[in-house]
């Protein structure tokens, strides 16, 4: 399988670039579309018709191909992948939950192949992105991969959309499906957040929504971490910035906690509304940004993945927009530096949750965490 | 300034650049951070604070409650200990009346023969005055014997009901389990004249002495033989119109390095689920108000922590119970 990255920030921008990567005979099957809400995702989407793409699209907080992060631009990852090595899915979730339409999605992948492999993208503000972990399992079981990442809106926190080729929407979910029995799908998530302060309880939550933690209201107790007055025309500022600072770590009893990001806050009855369910009296503790030494982290854990996977295709790269704000330009150099154990093209964006697994643990839905995916035709 | 001088030079500035935007990033996490450190220090100092606070009222509160909690289990001990005398009381009283009638029998002949002396002097007959008083001498003898018995009976009464533990002394097991067995026996029947039971008894001869409390350990007999006698006392009942003989067996051997006491009856046995509960404080099968409960767990403390010995039991619903003292033979300093 060959691939391309492409980037652009202008419509004609991104055909003259399409074209150009068609000039050497390059026929694309599938592409993999991160951008931003400004960009007219229909003009993209006509584009890609055109040449009978199948597309996987979603909306970010920041795109990428390489460490030169684009703001309110379009990135592009273009892979001429055998049509029957994979099926694209677009479930709207409508009346149903979440669970149901994922669980959906995990019947076409098992109809569809007999090993199938997963990566989602999903629209809405507040889906609960661990339904959708669960929904893929309940029909495929726990081991098969399943990798992606929650759309983004430039960090506004109004309404994240994912969309394919006629369909788009900011309550959906869209599946790139692939025949892992073709492709060989690796990954890893890393985050390097680290824990601090003592075991807190969260005594009311329900589903992805924190009501209190020791009794206390949520919100509350986050501003006090961050040491800004309670002065509610500072709420705004706080609101956005709250999932960067002080992710909740889950402590779990058998394997490492996982994080869960608060996407915002409702000021009315100062609950936070997570990226992934908090289930109430879980034990969590609250997390200071990764160490400046991350990015030799994270790339020591890709070349892990690099001993049994080698070689790649393409890499796609979902990197929690907490992430960006906490590394800030350090971010760059990690994108680049991951790139570079590879030496592949890639695509990437600032999601507002993560699907992947640790290097010891399973497929999960994580919040502030890197997700990566390595893609290699067998 | 050539144009490869003029490029190294805007490539320099850019790295530069690029290094200041990133230190000044660092920098500012790094304040953001400490800013955050900072109150979550002040916090878990507050909250380890009150923590310590919680925890020395915590531990005020536990000490309070252990001194009470060691203050009532010793009412309760000494409570259990006067409980015991009272199922006593009957058997004492009957075995110092003994004495007390052998003491009365030969004072009043010693009053007689005082008499006839007092006539055979005035007769001048001196062969039967010293006749008289040699009688008189081994009466008083007799009469300072069973005085002394008495005397004896008291003192392990009081002993019994002690406070505080005495000393171990070297004891003849098989005669304080005999007067024990008696004492409870008796006691027994003089609150329940109907109670028929037949005791055997196997006392090995050559036991020798063991050192231990023997009021103590008394009182560990004087509670199984009242177990046994209750439980007989109950198949006795309910077999009301069977052959049946109470029988309590109560034998002493002599092992290797320690000392068996086996006190066995044929009552009513116990089924295994009260078995593992005799011996928790409290635990009674009897109506209310006859047992405390106390007895069976005292009796394995006594045996096990004062002794270093064991207390064990085998039980049988409808065939009977054996409990068996060991107590070592090593601190014996007797033969």
């Amino acid at each position: 399988m060959k691939s391309k990255s492409i980037k652009g920030v202008t419509i004609p921008e991104i055909t003259d670039r399409f074209d150009a990567a068609l000039g050497d005979g390059f026929k694309p099957t599938l592409a993999i579309v991160f951008l931003s809400m400004k960009q007219d995702r229909k003009a993209v989407c006509q584009l890609l018709n055109k040449h009978n793409v199948a597309i996987f699209g979603a909306t970010t907080a920041g795109e990428f191909i390489d460490g030169e992060i684009g703001e309110e631009s379009i990135a592009i990852l273009l892979m001429d992948l055998q049509p029957d090595y994979f099926k694209m899915e677009f479930m709207e979730t409508g009346t149903e939950t979440t669970r149901d339409i994922a669980r959906k999605i995990g019947e076409t992948g098992v109809s569809s192949f007999a090993k199938p492999a997963f990566i989602v993208a999903s629209g809405g503000i507040s889906t609960d992105g661990e339904m959708i972990v669960r929904g893929i399992e309940d029909v495929v079981g726990p081991d098969i991969p399943i990798f992606g990442g929650m759309a983004g809106d430039d960090f506004n926190m109004t309404g994240t959309y994912v969309f394919t080729n006629n369909y788009d929407s900011d309550d959906a979910i869209v599946a790139l499906i692939l025949d892992n029995q073709k492709i060989n799908v690796q990954g890893l998530a890393t985050s390097g957040w680290r824990p601090f302060g003592t075991i807190r309880t969260v005594t009311h939550s329900e589903g992805n929504v924190v009501y209190t933690i020791d009794d206390e209201p949520a919100l509350d107790l986050i501003i006090r971490y961050m040491g800004v007055s309670k002065d509610i025309d500072t709420y705004k500022e706080v609101i956005v910035n709250i999932g960067s600072e002080f992710p909740m770590q889950i402590q779990r009893e058998d394997s490492v906690p996982i994080l869960r990001a608060p996407l915002y806050a409702n000021q009315s009855d100062r609950s936070l509304v997570c990226a992934g369910s908090v289930p109430q009296g879980a034990q969590i503790r609250f997390s200071l940004p990764p160490d400046f030494n991350i990015i030799e982290k994270v790339v020591a854990e890709c070349n892990e993945v690099k001993a049994f996977q080698p070689l790649a295709d393409a890499l796609i790269m979902f990197s929690c927009k907490a992430r960006h704000l906490s590394l800030g330009p350090m971010v760059s150099e990690e994108i680049d530096q991951i790139k570079d154990v590879w030496g592949s093209p890639m695509v990437g964006f600032f999601s507002y949750g993560e699907f992947g697994k640790t290097i010891n643990g399973k497929h999960e839905f994580h919040n502030n965490t890197c997700s990566l995916v390595v893609l290699k035709e067998n | 300034m050539s144009g490869a001088e003029r490029e190294a030079i805007v490539k320099a500035a850019k790295e530069m650049d690029k290094a200041l935007t990133l230190a000044d990033f660092k920098l500012g996490r790094l304040e953001k951070e400490r800013h955050t450190l900072s109150i979550l220090l002040d916090e878990t100092i507050q909250e380890l604070q009150q923590k310590t606070v919680i925890l020395k009222q915590a531990n005020d509160n536990l000490t309070l409650a252990l001194t009470e909690t060691k203050s009532t289990q010793a009412q309760l001990i000494h409570k259990e200990k006067l409980a015991s005398l009272g199922e006593l009381a009957a058997g004492i009283a009957h075995e110092i009346q003994n004495p007390l009638n052998f003491v009365n029998n030969y004072s009043e002949v010693n009053v007689e023969l005082i008499q006839e002396l007092d006539e055979e002097l005035e007769k001048g007959n001196l062969e039967e005055v010293r006749a008289i008083l040699s009688y008189l001498s081994e009466n008083e003898q007799k009469i300072h014997h069973h005085g002394r018995r008495a005397e004896a009976i008291v003192r392990g009464m009081l002993e019994h009901a002690r406070a505080t533990p005495g000393e171990k002394t070297p004891t003849d097991l098989n005669a304080l389990a005999d007067e024990y067995l008696r004492l409870a026996y008796h006691g027994l029947r003089a609150k329940n004249p109907e109670f028929q039971c037949e005791l055997v008894t196997d006392f090995n001869p050559n036991l020798g002495s063991i050192q231990v409390v023997s009021s103590e350990v008394g009182r560990v007999l004087l509670n199984l033989f009242n177990n046994a006698f209750y439980a007989v006392g109950q198949r006795a009942v309910l077999m009301a119109d069977q052959a049946y003989t109470p029988t309590v067996w109560v034998s002493a051997h002599r092992l290797a390095d320690k000392v068996e006491i086996e006190v066995r009856d044929n009552g009513t046995g116990m089924p295994p689920e009260v078995q593992a509960k005799i011996f928790q404080p409290f635990f009674t099968t009897k109506p209310t108000g006859e047992g405390t409960g106390l007895g069976l767990s005292l009796s394995y403390d006594i045996i096990t922590k004062g002794h270093s010995g064991g207390l064990r039991v085998e039980s049988c619903v409808g065939q009977g119970t054996v409990f068996t003292i060991e107590l070592p033979a090593s601190s014996d300093s007797g033969q």
